[in-house]
């Protein structure tokens, strides 16, 4: 046992965590064969600040949350701003699908398809109903999954309800992409109505994605969706026919399979034992 | 006493590939060293002991729970840290806003004690003065520093740390291992990593992983014994020898059977793997 001790305020620093990591290293070897400092560290840890004495820790960390101050991003504020709690927020802002990029390209898209409604009504009209409902599934795959996030092995390793973070997301991407889509389809020559009429099949492929990201990867259970709605909307593109995409049988039939999407995924949140397909 | 890892008979597959095959490990408080070669099965292990991936059969138990349990599994992510091998950084974070993201999936809700709690992990890691700068221009180091930051949120009692030290430089590995054996006080860390070196330096007991089996489980100084009387420094290299190569001094090392002229030196724990290897290797029809 050395006959040398450490100096109290050094001592008092490493039991706050304030010495760097080469004076803690030597403590720390110090403490190993020096009973009596020992001892003192345990003095240490017991003593709190007396009543109106300065909690030196507590003073540095409000000086720190002054000098340090992490700004709000705009888009965390508006989530904020519609009820959201501040965690769901952040955690929903951080979606690729919500980014400037993404909501940019869209609106380059939405713009194309806008401007070349005036030159070639009847294929725009078409092309328009073949891509507006695959607008808010897009959004939803650019939300959630390895593909898109790259922090998701991280995602998958953390406490916080999965399920949750898709729904959340997939609200957010819809409220922002859906109206820009209705305000291009307001635009594009044709009836009112083509504005609106596209979200009926949205909300099916939409809900068939989530049914289907219980089951697959959310990547898989998007793509395949997409797929399935262009093969049935080819044929109406080829033929520039847009009224085989508003046929009421095919709007029942999607409205059908919404509310049937709905049911498996009602069912399968409340049975499913475990979170490992919510990837 | 209860181990804080616990799995029995692990067999995980990517297809008709077998990447963990019947796992058996019990790992308690300390710092384990996982080795093995690429394609070993580290990383799938990683991810199992990460609650990641829910594997194709046998138990596993965390803190004392039971993983495949969606509650009990919760609970084992709130006292887990994990630094997956490859990570990325969403675009436009500061380092600060990164570790801060990380907290809130781990639920820490009360904004003030977050951001204390993020800039205790930068602290940790020697990163406060980088707080505000974007990650896109942070070295490669300091972006490993970055991950390690975030699995040390909230003190966790698991550390899963994949390859931690790569891209380090010899002084921050120096630091890693001061935070790794801090921690490993009341904690039970897992590394996996190619660096002996760091093995040799920080880990009470090593594990070595060969075509998704345990080929070694033990202290590192039983992996070194493995390797006693098997070492030799010769003036010219073994063509039979397990390997072998120039060092530094012109003299060749060979491991194995000693070549003429030779003398027996001290394994060291990269001897020792490497002859671990060659035996498992010979040993496998």
């Amino acid at each position: 046992m050395s006959s040398w001790h450490i100096p109290e305020p050094t001592l008092r620093g490493w039991v706050h965590g304030r010495v760097d990591m080469v004076a803690a290293a030597s403590v720390e070897q110090h403490l190993l064969g020096c009973p009596p400092c020992r001892a003192q560290v345990a003095v240490l840890q017991r003593s709190t600040p007396a009543s109106g004495a300065v909690d030196l820790e507590q003073v540095w960390t409000a000086i720190a949350d002054q000098v340090e101050p992490q700004p709000m991003p705009r888009l965390v504020r508006w989530l904020m701003r519609a009820g959201m709690r501040e965690t769901d927020a952040r955690l929903t802002s951080a979606a690729p699908a919500l980014s400037t990029a993404w909501f940019t390209g869209l609106a380059v898209v939405l713009l194309f398809t806008v401007v070349a409604s005036s030159f070639a009504p009847d294929r725009a009209l078409v092309l328009f109903l073949m891509v507006a409902p695959l607008v808010p599934v897009a959004g939803v795959a650019a939300a959630y999954g390895a593909d898109v996030d790259p922090t998701f092995e991280l995602t998958l390793a953390a406490p916080y309800p999965k399920l949750r973070l898709l729904l959340l997301r997939t609200a957010a991407v819809a409220a922002g992409c859906v109206p820009l889509t209705v305000l291009a389809g307001l635009l594009v020559a044709g009836p009112w109505w083509v504005a609106v009429v596209w979200l009926l099949p949205a909300l099916a492929l939409v809900l068939l994605a989530l049914a289907g990201s219980t089951f697959v990867p959310l990547g898989w259970a998007t793509g395949g969706v997409a797929m399935a709605w262009l093969a049935v909307s080819v044929a109406p593109v080829v033929r520039q026919n847009p009224a085989a995409l508003v046929d009421p049988r095919l709007l029942l039939g999607m409205g059908l399979l919404a509310a049937l999407a709905g049911i498996v995924l009602a069912t399968r949140l409340r049975h499913l034992a475990t979170d490992w397909g919510i990837r | 006493m209860t181990p804080t890892v616990d799995l029995a008979d692990v067999v995980h597959r990517y297809g008709s590939t077998t990447a963990l095959d019947r796992v058996t490990l019990r790992l308690e408080t300390g710092v384990t060293g996982l080795l093995g070669p690429n394609g070993a099965g580290k990383s799938t292990l990683m991810r199992v002991l990460a609650t990641v991936i829910n594997p194709d059969g046998g138990t596993v138990r965390l803190l004392g729970r039971d993983t495949a349990d969606a509650d009990q599994r919760t609970q084992v992510r709130r006292q887990l840290g994990y630094l997956p091998q490859e990570l990325g950084f969403p675009r436009g974070f500061t380092a600060f806003g990164f570790v801060d993201y990380l907290a809130l999936l781990k639920e820490f809700d009360d904004r003030p004690t977050r951001q204390a709690e993020v800039r205790r992990a930068l602290d940790l890691v020697g990163l406060r003065d980088v707080a505000t700068t974007r990650v896109r221009r942070l070295s490669g180091g300091m972006r490993r520093r970055l991950g390690l930051a975030q699995a040390l949120l909230g003190d966790p009692r698991l550390l899963v740390l994949d390859e931690p030290s790569t891209g380090l430089d010899p002084e921050q590995r120096a630091v890693l291992r001061t935070l790794l054996s801090r921690a490993a006080g009341h904690a039970t860390v897992v590394v996996s990593t190619h660096q002996t070196e760091d093995v040799a330096a920080l880990c009470d007991r090593v594990v070595v992983l060969d075509s998704g089996q345990v080929a070694f489980d033990g202290s590192v100084a039983d992996l070194v014994d493995h390797a006693a009387g098997r070492v030799w420094v010769a003036e010219h290299p073994d063509p039979d020898a397990a390997a072998q190569w120039r060092t530094g001094t012109g003299l060749h090392r060979n491991l194995g059977t000693p070549p003429p002229g030779a003398h027996l030196v001290e394994p060291t724990l990269e001897d020792a793997y490497l002859l671990l290897r060659n035996d498992t290797a010979r040993a496998t029809p």
